[in-house]
C-alpha cells in the first residue's frame, strides 16, 4: 500500500533563520531529486520550496522508512542538524498530508490568506519532479487535482479579489474612481518611501503622468526622473492640483498643507472633476474634512489600513468556501487512490478468468472443427459475456470495499479463492521494485 | 383586451419577476450560471412583451401606443431593449439588477389600468402624433436607465466618501464609467424628448391650428426638457461628479411626474396620455 507523507517547515513553525537553512537551492534541488529517485524507501517524491516554505512530499511503502529516508537526504544535502529542526518542522502522513498539499496550493496556508503565487509554485514543483522522474502515478493524480482544486478555489470565491496592502488597496481604489488609469496624472507631494511604494503600484497601472513636488527640489527630480515624470516647486503645488487626478501626500510636515478651503477653492477650478487624495503622512498632511466636498475622495492610512483589514475578514469569510471545494477535490483524489489499491487485484482476477476462457475455448473450437467463422465469433462472444457477466458484480463490490477500507479482507480471500499468487506476484505486480534495483545498481556502477 | 392577453401578461410578468430576482441574487452572491439565467428569462420577457405588442397592433389595425396603458408597455419594452443593447455593446451588466426591479414595476403597474382598446378619432391617425409619442416614450425609458446609473453612481460614491466598501459596490462599475453612461444616456433622452416636443407642435398645428397652447402637460415637458438642458449644459461647460448625477434624479423627478401626475391631476388636458 503506497503512504503519502509531507515533511517541511514554513512561516508559522519558523523564523526566516531557519527557513534560509533549509531553502533548496536549483542544485540542490536536482541533487535531492536525485537522491530520491536512487531510494529504495521513497517511489516518488516533489520538492517545493519557497521563500516562505520547504516542503518534501514523498510516497512509498512505510511510514518510518519514508521519515528516515528524508532525514537522510537532509543529513546529506543540506548538511544540517535534523534533531535541532525537530521542533519547527512538520510532519504529516496519508489523508492530513493529501488536504496539507491542498490547503497549501490553494494558498489557504500562506501568510496573505489566497494568494496566487504559491500555485504557480506547486506547478513548478510538480514540473521539477516530472523532469527528474520522481513523480509516480499517485504524485500525478494526486499534483493535478490539487491544481484543480485550487485553480476552482480561485474561480468560484472571491479570495483573491481584493486588495490584501496598503499601496494595493489605493490602486484599487483609485480604479473604483476612475476606472482605467492610463489617462490619469498623479502628484506627489513629499518624496518619500511609502508614497514611491504607491506610485509605483500607479505606475505599473500606465498612469499618463507623473509630477512631483518636493521642499528640496533635488530629491523631487530624482524620483520624478526614475518614473518618467516631472518636478516641480514646491510654490507650485495648487496649480499641480488642479491637474492632477490622484494625490499622493506623505511630506513631514507638522500641520495641513492642505486646508479645507484651498481645496474648495481648488475644486471650483476643477469644475467638480474627482480627485483621489492619498494621505500616507503621519501627522496627515491634508484636513480631514476635505472629505466633505463633493467628488473629493480623501483616505488616509488609518482608512486605507481599515479596507485591507475588512478586505482581509472578507477573504477569510472565503476561505470557509474555499475550504469545502477543496474537500470536494481531495475526496475525489482518495476515491481514486483506494481504488488503485485494488487495481491489481481486479486485473489479477480478470487475467486469470481470461487465461481460463481463452484455454478452455481453445479446447472447445478444435473439437467443434465444422464450425464456420460466425458461428466461431458467437461462441466466443459467449464465453466472454459469461467471464464479463459472472466478474462485474465481484469488481464492482471489491471497488465499494476499497472504498470503505475493508479490501484486505477481498485480497487474501479473493487471493485464496481463485489462488490469484500467481498472478498477483507475477507479471502484474508492480515492477517498479525491479527499476528501483535496476537504478541502484547503475548509481552504483556510477 | 384581445384573446389570450391576460395569459401572456401574466407570463410576461412572471418572466421579469423572475429575471429581477435573479439577477439581485447574482448581484449579492456569486455564480455565473444564475446571470445566464436570469438575461435568458429578460430575453423571454422581452420576447412575449413583443408577441404581446405586436398581437395588438394586428388585431386593433393601430400601433399600440394610444392608451396609458399601451405607453407603459411600449415604456418597459424600449427600458429592456436600451439595457439589451448597453449590456451587449458595453459589457455593462450591472446594471440589470437595478434597472429590471423598475422594469417589473412598470409592467405591474399596467395591471390596475383599463388595457381596453383606443378609441381614435380620424386625426390621430396621423404620423406626426405616432412618432411624436414614439419618441417621447423612447426619451422617458432612455431617461428611467439614465436615472438608474446615477443611483449607482450615488451609491458608489457615498460608500467612496463613508470609506466602507461592501461587497456590493465593489462589483459596480466605477465612477468615471458610470458618469460616462450616464452623460450618453441623458444626451439620447434629451435629443428624443426634443424631436418629440417639435412633431407634437406639428401635429397640433395641423390639428388644432397652434403650436404651442400651454397646457399642463406641455408645460411640464417643457420643464422637464430645460431641466435635462441644464444637466447637459452644465456636463458640457466641464462638471461632473455628484452634482450632475443630481441634477439627473431631478430631470428624472419631473418626467416621473409628467408622466404620471399630470394626467390625474389636470385630467382635462388635451393630451389624454
Amino acid at each position: 500500500m503506497t503512504e503519502i507523507m509531507i515533511l517541511g517547515i514554513n512561516h508559522k513553525t519558523a523564523p526566516v533563520e531557519l527557513r534560509e537553512k533549509l531553502s533548496f537551492s536549483e542544485s540542490q534541488l536536482t541533487r535531492s531529486l536525485a537522491f530520491c529517485k536512487a531510494s529504495c524507501e521513497i517511489s516518488e517524491a516533489v520538492i517545493l520550496t519557497t521563500c516562505n516554505r520547504t516542503e518534501i512530499y514523498v510516497a512509498g511503502a512505510g511510514l518510518e522508512l519514508l521519515q528516515q529516508s528524508i532525514m537522510q537526504l537532509l543529513a546529506e544535502i543540506k548538511e544540517i542538524d535534523t534533531a535541532a529542526l525537530r521542533p519547527n518542522l512538520y510532519i504529516h502522513t496519508r489523508e492530513k498530508a493529501v488536504e496539507h498539499l491542498f490547503t497549501v496550493t490553494a494558498g489557504l496556508d500562506s501568510m496573505i490568506l489566497g494568494e496566487t503565487q504559491i500555485l504557480g509554485q506547486v506547478k513548478d514543483a510538480y514540473a521539477k519532479g516530472n523532469e527528474a522522474e520522481t513523480v509516480g502515478a499517485v504524485f500525478h493524480a494526486l499534483f493535478r487535482q490539487a491544481v484543480t482544486a485550487a485553480k476552482r478555489v480561485q474561480t468560484e470565491t472571491g479570495i483573491n479579489q481584493n486588495a490584501a496592502s496598503v499601496s494595493y488597496a489605493a490602486v484599487e481604489l483609485a480604479k473604483k474612481i476612475f476606472g482605467r488609469l492610463d489617462n490619469r496624472t498623479v502628484l506627489v507631494l513629499g518624496a518619500g518611501k511609502m508614497s514611491e511604494l504607491t506610485l509605483r503600484h500607479l505606475y505599473d497601472q500606465g498612469v499618463k503622468e507623473v509630477i512631483v513636488v518636493n521642499r528640496t527640489k533635488e530629491r523631487a527630480d530624482k524620483l520624478a526622473h526614475s518614473y518618467g515624470g516631472v518636478a516641480e516647486y514646491y510654490e507650485n503645488r495648487r496649480e499641480c492640483l488642479f491637474k492632477a487626478d490622484i494625490v499622493i501626500s506623505s511630506t513631514g510636515a507638522p500641520h495641513f498643507i492642505l486646508e479645507r478651503e484651498e481645496m474648495t477653492a481648488v475644486m471650483r477650478t476643477r469644475r467638480g472633476k474627482p480627485i483621489f487624495l492619498i494621505d500616507i503622512a503621519v501627522p496627515r498632511d491634508i484636513d480631514p474634512r476635505v472629505n466633505e466636498l463633493d467628488n473629493v475622495y480623501l483616505y488616509d492610512i488609518d482608512d486605507l489600513q481599515a479596507v485591507v483589514a475588512a478586505n482581509l475578514k472578507d477573504r477569510e469569510c472565503e476561505a470557509v468556501k474555499a475550504r469545502l471545494i477543496i474537500k470536494e477535490d481531495i475526496s475525489h483524489f482518495h476515491t481514486w487512490l483506494k481504488t488503485q489499491e485494488v487495481t491489481p487485484l481486479i486485473a489479477a482476477l480478470r487475467h486469470k478468468a481470461e487465461t481460463i476462457r481463452q484455454s478452455e475455448l481453445d479446447v472447445s473450437l478444435k473439437k467443434l472443427a465444422n464450425l464456420n467463422d460466425k458461428e466461431k465469433k458467437h461462441v466466443e462472444n459467449l464465453t466472454r459475456a459469461i467471464v464479463n457477466r459472472i466478474l462485474k458484480e465481484p469488481v464492482l463490490r471489491i471497488k465499494e470495499f476499497a472504498l470503505e477500507d475493508r479490501s484486505e479482507v477481498f485480497v487474501t480471500s479473493l487471493c485464496q479463492l481463485f489462488d490469484l499468487t500467481e498472478e498477483l506476484n507475477g507479471h502484474l505486480a508492480p515492477s517498479r521494485e525491479d527499476e528501483r534495483v535496476g537504478a541502484v545498481a547503475e548509481g552504483g556502477r556510477q | 383586451m384581445i384573446n389570450g392577453e391576460l395569459a401572456l401578461y401574466t407570463l410576461l410578468l412572471c418572466f421579469f419577476f423572475a429575471a429581477a430576482v435573479l439577477f439581485i441574487m447574482d448581484l449579492l452572491g456569486s455564480g455565473k450560471e444564475l446571470f445566464m439565467m436570469a438575461r435568458r428569462l429578460l430575453f423571454l420577457g422581452f420576447s412575449a412583451l413583443t408577441i404581446l405588442m405586436v398581437a395588438r397592433a394586428i388585431s386593433y389595425g393601430y400601433f399600440p401606443i394610444f392608451t396609458f396603458y399601451e405607453t407603459l408597455l411600449f415604456l418597459a419594452w424600449a427600458m429592456t431593449f436600451v439595457i439589451l443593447l448597453l449590456e451587449r455593446s458595453y459589457g455593462f451588466r450591472t446594471v440589470f439588477p437595478f434597472a429590471v426591479p423598475a422594469l417589473f414595476a412598470v409592467l405591474f403597474l399596467a395591471v390596475f389600468i383599463t388595457a381596453e382598446r383606443a378609441s381614435l378619432p380620424p386625426e390621430y391617425k396621423s404620423i406626426w402624433l405616432f412618432f411624436h409619442i414614439v419618441t417621447v416614450i423612447a426619451a422617458y425609458s432612455t431617461f428611467t436607465v439614465a436615472f438608474v446609473t446615477s443611483l449607482m453612481y450615488l451609491s458608489v460614491d457615498n460608500q467612496l466618501k463613508k470609506k466602507k466598501l461592501s461587497s456590493l459596490v465593489s462589483r459596480l462599475p466605477s465612477l468615471d464609467i458610470l458618469d460616462y453612461y450616464n452623460y450618453k444616456l441623458v444626451s439620447i433622452g434629451f435629443f428624443l424628448l426634443t424631436i418629440s416636443v417639435f412633431l407634437g407642435a406639428i401635429w397640433a398645428q395641423n390639428v388644432w391650428g397652434a403650436f404651442w397652447r400651454w397646457e399642463p402637460k406641455e408645460i411640464w415637458s417643457l420643464v422637464t426638457w430645460i431641466v435635462y438642458a441644464t444637466y447637459l449644459h452644465t456636463r458640457l461647460s466641464g462638471w461632473q461628479g455628484r452634482r450632475v448625477a443630481m441634477l439627473n434624479a431631478c430631470g428624472f423627478a419631473t418626467v416621473l411626474f409628467n408622466y404620471f401626475a399630470v394626467r390625474f391631476l389636470f385630467a382635462g388636458g388635451l393630451h389624454q396620455f
